[in-house]
This record gives C-alpha cells, structure tokens and sequence, in this order.
C-alpha cells in the first residue's frame, strides 16, 4: 500500500498478550462471538491452534477458518507483520484484526511494529493474566523478566481466571501489577468475559447501542454513558481528562467538533488516547465504558462540559 | 578421505547465489567464481551498479546479501547510497547475520515506510525524520522482504538455487548436507525429490521440519508423514525447534550476568510447554529432534525439558541434537552425556564474530569458552561442528580449522583451552557429524558396507600445517559411488 489512508479507514489492530494458559483463547472466542456485525480478523500465533470453537467454524480453506458472520482466523505465515499485510489482500476487508501473541512474545513490541504498517492502526494492547499463576511466573528464573514487559506497555490488563485463586494470591496479584504498572488499566473476570467493546471498535456511527450484557456476575460489573456533544470541544484537554488514572474509565470512543470546526475522533483506551481527523459526516456523541462500582453519569457530564470551547 | 558432512545448513544459501554478494570477505560461488570481500561503500555501490546495468528488467528487485559492515569502521550504508544505484527498481542488501536489511528509497516507498512521525527502535531515521533505509530485526525487515525477493518460501522452493547449493557442496568436498530449518510446503518436497533422484546430483540432502505455523502434535505427525517420503537421496523426518535467538543480535537468552555490554536479556522464540510437548511426542513417536539454542539460559532450559521428557518416553538411541548452543558449560555439556544428547558447535562464529564477542556480547572471559569442541570431546559427548550457510561459508575444512586454531578475525586466538586436534576436527567434520544426522552407519568413515562417499582433496589433511588446513583445495567428490570433479560444476 503506497499511499497514506485516511486515519478512519485504518484497520483497527487489538493485541492480545499473555502467557499459555492465561486465557487468550476464550477471549478471541468470546470476541468472535460478539462481533456485532463487524467483519473480525483473528491471527494467531506460529504454534497455536486455531482457536476456534467448533459451533463458530463455517468452512476451512487451508489455513483460514471462515467463522460465522464473515469473521476468519488464519496463523501468522511467514511471519505475523506479514500475515497482517495479506489481509489487506482480501475484499471486503476487515474492520477490526485481533492479534494473539505467543506466551512469549511482546506486546508492547508488536504494537510499536503494528505501527509502522500503512493501512493499520492501533486500538489497543490488552494482556491476560492468570490470577492463580502469574507470581509464579514472576519468580520464574527463566520467566521473569518477559512476563514483566509483557505487562510494561499494557493498555488494560484483564486479570482472569480470579476464582480460581485464593484471596491472599488474589490480593497480591492486584498489588504487583498495580503498583508495578500504574497506568494499566485493571479488569477482574473469571472466563475473560468482558464486554467486547473493551476489545474492540465496535462503534457504529450513531453509538446508540447496548453494551454487551452477560448473567456473568464479572460481565455485569461493566456499564456504559453515551453522551451527545453539540458544541465544539477543546479535545486535546478532554482527552487527556477521559484517560486520566483517577477516573478509571476503561474506554471511551466518540467524535465531535473541534475548535476548526473540523470533525475529529477521540478514542481512550485506559491511560493511551488518540485524536485522529475524520472525512466523513458522523453524528457527534460519545460512549463512555467503566466499572458500574465507581460510575456516576452527571459528573462525567459535567466533566465534558467544561471542555466546550 | 570420506566425504565430508555438513550438519548444519541451509539450502538457501544455493538461492542467494543469485542475488549480489556484499560480503567482506572473499567467497566462492558455485561456478568457482571467488568474489572479493567488499571493504567501503564505494566498492559496494560499483559491484551494485555493474548488476544493475546487467540486469535488464528495470522493475525487479535488486537484492544483495552477506554485506557485513561490522568490519567497516564507523561508516553506514544509507538508503541515500543505495540510490545512487537505482531509484526506480527496489534494492534490498541483507546483513550477512540475516537480522538487518538495508533498502533504497523505492524500498522504503513500496513498503508505506516513506513517512514522517515514525518511531520504531528497528527503524533509525535520518535528520529529515524518515527513515535511513535500514530495518533491524525480522518484524521491521518482514515489511520490505517482499519488495526485494527475500521471502522465505519463495527461497525453499527455488531449484535453480537448490542446484547451486548442491555445486558448491561438491567444491568444498561435502557429500551430505542438511537443510536445518525447512518448511518444507508440499511442492517443495516435491522439488527436492524429484532432483536428488537424478542421475548426477552430487549430494545428499537431510531436510528438517521446522516448529513453525503448527501445533506440536502436529509437527509430529507431519515429521512421520514425511519420514515416509525419504529416499536415498532425500532424508525427511526429524524436527528443528528454535528456542532463543542470536549472540551477535543481542536475541540470545543468557545465563547472568546477561550481555556484556548491559543489553538486556535476548527473547524466548517459543514458550517452554511447547518445547516440553513436542520432545515428549517426538520421544514417543520416535522423531529425532534438533534444538537451536545459542545463550546458556536457552541451553539450560532445553535440557531441563528433555529431562522431563525423558522420563516419561525413554529413548535409547535418540540422539536429540542442541544447535550450536554456543555458550554450553562444562556442566551443561557433562547433562548433554548423561541424557544422551549430541552438540553440534558453531566453530565458524570464533573466526567471524570472536573479536565482537569479546569486545560487545558475552565478553572476553565467556568468549574464550564459547563454542567449547575440546571439553565437548573430553566429557565424552558426540560432537559436530558447523557453518549455518549461508550465516557463514559452506566449508567443512574451514570449520575444522576454526576449531583446531580458534583464530579470530583480528588474529587473537580465542581460548587455546578449547582447541582440538586435526584429527578429532576431521572426525567432527565426517563420522561426528553423520552422527548428528543418524547416519553414521551409512556415511561419515571408508568402510566395507558403507557407501561410497569421498572427499578427494590435492593434499593430505592430517600433513599439513594446521594452519593452512583452510586452504587445502578440493579436487571434486565422489558421492554414493559417482565421481563429481569440482572443475565440471
Ligand atoms: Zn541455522
């Protein structure tokens, strides 16, 4: 691809990290399953199977698994940036890639090759820990030191499998990385069932949507605001406000008017954002992704507020 | 003597014949054809514009290879130089450690890398803030290869390179070789068959299936799958796993205290249940494995798996061999005897890389042990000796006399304590090497029943100077009974 694309036209890339077993798998099922109508590619890593639950699977050509709702997962080929640059080969083409690393690999570091890709464009770096085993990855001579900067560039971190562990383990967990890593952003589950929204971009032009909703008790503990935005927005300020610690908003996505007049997108996702401009006419509003224990609506509003210019 | 056996490399190299070699040392192509180390950037550019011109079609990639700028000062190559050959067709010079690619403008273009506002430690950018042309590490390079013919399965599949490989076997005496790291897709294999089976292809192919794009059980099945196929002159079968990167790529995992120059630690290339997996399967299934593994962190960690694995499937006669594991301990050689395991020792890495080694890497104590043939040998464990072609050059009697003279590039010798003697150097280059490879009871010595494979050298190994045992020439081989003179390649 020779030519620079147009930021919105990018092909939105989420890696996913994390060591064998921490639960990759069940989230890019979990993804491929809620998609939403978008067209999802998954590749997965030089050892891994394809990982695809079998009720998912609509036909198998070589190395590609067509998946139900005109989503597919392939392996790496030749190497994983060019795995991603074949998908550009393929019409219609996708709106989201999901990247499963291998137990060992960095993600931090593919994100940084990801983008030096023409046509791609980051969403996010979401990294799974097994909340039973990580501390024993951390001390593991031979481990130690990737498993702690698989952790270092993390935009959210999902610490799974949270039943399994017993309190003490569960509590120290939650300690190192937080203290370790202060700008990730921590989610607790148990199946990595988390909204896929937190995954994925999965906002369509007016927003107005349900967030996904599950009988898991960890599913029910996310909530969303949609907000609509009339006025023109200092969204520089307002970025760096939506991404900052305090508030611990998981993601937020939305597009409004800038001081120019132009329309922009502003995407966070936990402490990372970016403002990217935008071609096309799009209703101006926001949807806001937290944790229903620490939510509250009005004064998000108001914090949005004092941004209009 | 017999033939010799080459027990690790790749038959690219035969493909990279066909691109320009940037080397700074002189080579020999598979014509006989020796072409003059290159020393500057101004005879770099002259031997690139000569191709150029030769090479009609104005849209091909123009591609180099083994350029090795370690040796060349402060100097780099920059896309601005590489313009200075073609701005219209895309070049593309790859380092001769295969871990940096340096391209022209029309490269960067084709690759979407044109652009401002870059950041990517793999990607240095020049004043203007674009990138320089040069792209470390595979993941940058993954971005150009395309553009400038460096894709790996284009290479496994090129038979005019296939055919080369197999010259230049013949002119350095080599009668079976390996090709360590192969895919090996399905037309491929084919290929490989179809020419080893011809009347007069000189040499003897051992071909391993690499670990990569499949699950572990299923490396195992298509290893049995491909045993099946094996022939005389084809050998499928066994596995290569690769557990950690390079020393000189700083990608090598290292025991502490770590690299010498306070890199940090090098990475995992897979996560240790796979390498545990697939040596239980390959144990039970009978499938001889091959492990690459250079730091003595990756050593180490392998054999722990192979213990494991060992204790569940026993093996007698598994002969599981480590590649190159260049900084293996006396007690990690001493776990190697006692579980069964082969080294095959990267000897060629003293002369090309020792002075870096001991300057940058691992640092002159750690330099001096590395690539240990004489404890090796002495603690009893079966041991060959390498080049990795195209990494180094295809040539047995040169690997041997890194081994016995440990000489680096500069002149040092680099650990007279590990120095071995002509005659073991011979063995490790024949018999230790056909061990490597399971075929010891076929190649490797001159005896009744075994096949008739030589080396046919214009001067007497064992009664030269050791060290002039480099520059002994090769007359041709004969191979499975058929006389090959070098002179007719
Ligand atoms: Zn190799």
């Amino acid at each position: 691809m020779n030519q620079e694309l147009q930021q919105s036209d990018r092909i939105q890339v989420t890696i996913v990290g994390g060591y064998l077993g921490a639960g990759k798998t069940t989230l890019i099922n979990h993804l491929l399953r809620n998609a939403n109508g978008k067209r999802l590619a998954v590749l997965v890593n030089e050892f891994g199977k394809l990982p695809i639950d079998g009720d998912l699977i609509e036909s198998i050509e070589g190395e590609v698994i067509n998946v139900v709702g005109g989503c597919i997962c392939c392996s790496y080929g030749e190497s994983m940036i060019s795995g991603l640059m074949d998908l550009t080969d393929i019409k219609p083409s996708f709106d989201c890639v999901v990247i499963e690393a291998s137990g060992v690999a960095i993600p931090g570091s593919i994100a940084t090759t990801v983008q030096l890709l023409d046509g791609f464009s980051l969403n996010g770096i979401i990294t799974i820990a097994d909340c039973d085993t990580l501390l024993d990855f951390v001390e593991d001579p031979y481990l130690s030191d990737t498993i702690k900067t698989q952790f270092a560039h993390s935009d959210i971190t999902i610490v799974n499998k949270t039943d399994l562990a017993n309190e003490e383990t569960h509590t120290a967990v939650i300690d190192w990385l937080s203290q370790n890593y202060p700008t990730t952003q921590l989610i607790e589950t148990c199946r990595t069932i988390v909204p896929p929204e937190i995954a994925l971009d999965l906002g369509n032009d007016s927003g107005q949507r349900e967030l996904f909703q599950s009988n898991d008790s960890h599913a029910s503990a996310f909530t969303s605001t949609s907000v609509q935005l009339e006025n023109a927005m200092d969204i520089e300020r307002l970025a760096e406000a939506l991404a900052s610690k305090a508030l611990g908003l998981i993601r937020v996505k939305g597009f409004m008017k800038s001081g120019d007049g132009t329309i922009k997108s502003l995407q966070t996702v936990g402490r990372r954002w970016e403002i990217k401009p935008v071609q096309k006419q799009v209703p101006c509003h926001m949807v806001l992704i937290g944790m229903k224990s620490n939510w509250n609506p009005q004064s998000l509003q108001s914090l949005i507020a004092k941004f209009v210019v | 003597m017999p033939g010799l056996v080459e027990a690790h490399s790749h038959v690219m190299q035969g493909a990279f014949w066909k691109r320009v070699y940037c080397g700074y040392f002189d080579r020999m192509d598979p014509e006989g054809r020796v072409w003059p180390g290159l020393t500057t950037i101004d005879n770099l550019l002259v031997r690139l514009s000569k191709a150029d011109r030769e090479f009609e079609d104005r849209t091909k990639p123009l591609a180099g290879w083994g350029f090795d700028p370690l040796y060349w000062g402060s100097e780099r190559l920059q896309r601005r130089h590489l313009d200075q050959v073609s701005t219209s067709r895309p070049i593309g010079i790859l380092h001769a450690s295969c871990h940096i690619l340096n391209v022209n403008t029309k490269t960067l273009k084709m690759a979407g890398l044109l652009r401002s506002g870059l950041k990517h430690p793999g990607l240095p950018l020049g004043e203007d803030g674009l990138p320089e042309g040069e792209l470390r590490g595979h993941e940058c390079m993954a971005l150009a290869n395309r553009h400038v013919g460096f894709m790996r399965e284009e290479l496994a599949n090129d038979e005019f390179g296939f055919r080369q490989f197999a010259k230049q076997c013949v002119r350095t005496g080599v009668t079976t070789a390996t090709d360590l790291a192969a895919v090996l897709p399905d037309d491929a294999v084919k290929m490989m068959l179809r020419v080893t089976a011809e009347q007069d292809f000189p040499v003897r192919i051992a071909a391993m299936r690499k670990f990569i794009n499949l699950t572990g059980p299923d490396l195992i099945r298509v290893a049995r799958e491909l045993g099946d196929l094996s022939t005389d002159g084809l050998r499928l079968g066994s596995i290569k796993v690769v557990a950690d990167g390079s020393i000189q790529g700083f990608t090598a995992r290292l025991c502490a205290p770590g690299y010498f120059n306070g890199a940090p630690n090098g990475i995992w290339y897979m996560p240790r249940e796979h390498i545990e997996e697939v040596s239980r399967l390959a144990l039970k299934e009978n499938v001889q494995m091959h492990v690459h593994t250079n730091g003595d962190q990756a050593t180490q960690l392998v054999l722990e798996c192979i213990q494991k694995s060992l204790k569940k499937h026993a093996w007698s006669d598994h002969r599981f061999t480590m590649q190159h594991c260049q900084l293996a301990s006396r007690n990690q050689l001493k776990k190697m005897r006692e579980l069964g395991l082969c080294a095959n020792l990267f000897s060629n890495q003293i002369f090309f890389w020792g002075d870096l080694h001991c300057k940058y890497t691992v640092g002159p104590k750690r330099a001096r042990n590395m690539n240990a043939c004489r404890s090796a040998l002495d603690i009893g464990v079966p041991t060959a000796i390498h080049s990795d072609a195209p990494i180094t050059p295809l040539s047995p009697l040169f690997t041997a006399w890194c081994a016995v003279n440990r000489l680096t590039h500069s002149g040092q010798v680099l650990g007279k304590h590990e120095c071995i003697t002509i005659d073991e150097a011979l063995y490790a280059i024949t018999m230790g090497a056909a061990y490597t490879l399971k075929l010891d009871s076929e190649i490797g010595s001159i005896e009744k029943g075994k096949r008739a494979d030589f080396a046919i050298l214009e001067q007497d190994p064992t009664e030269v100077d050791i060290k002039n045992l480099k520059d002994i020439e090769v007359w041709g081989t004969v191979q499975d009974g058929r006389v090959f003179p070098a002179s007719e390649q």
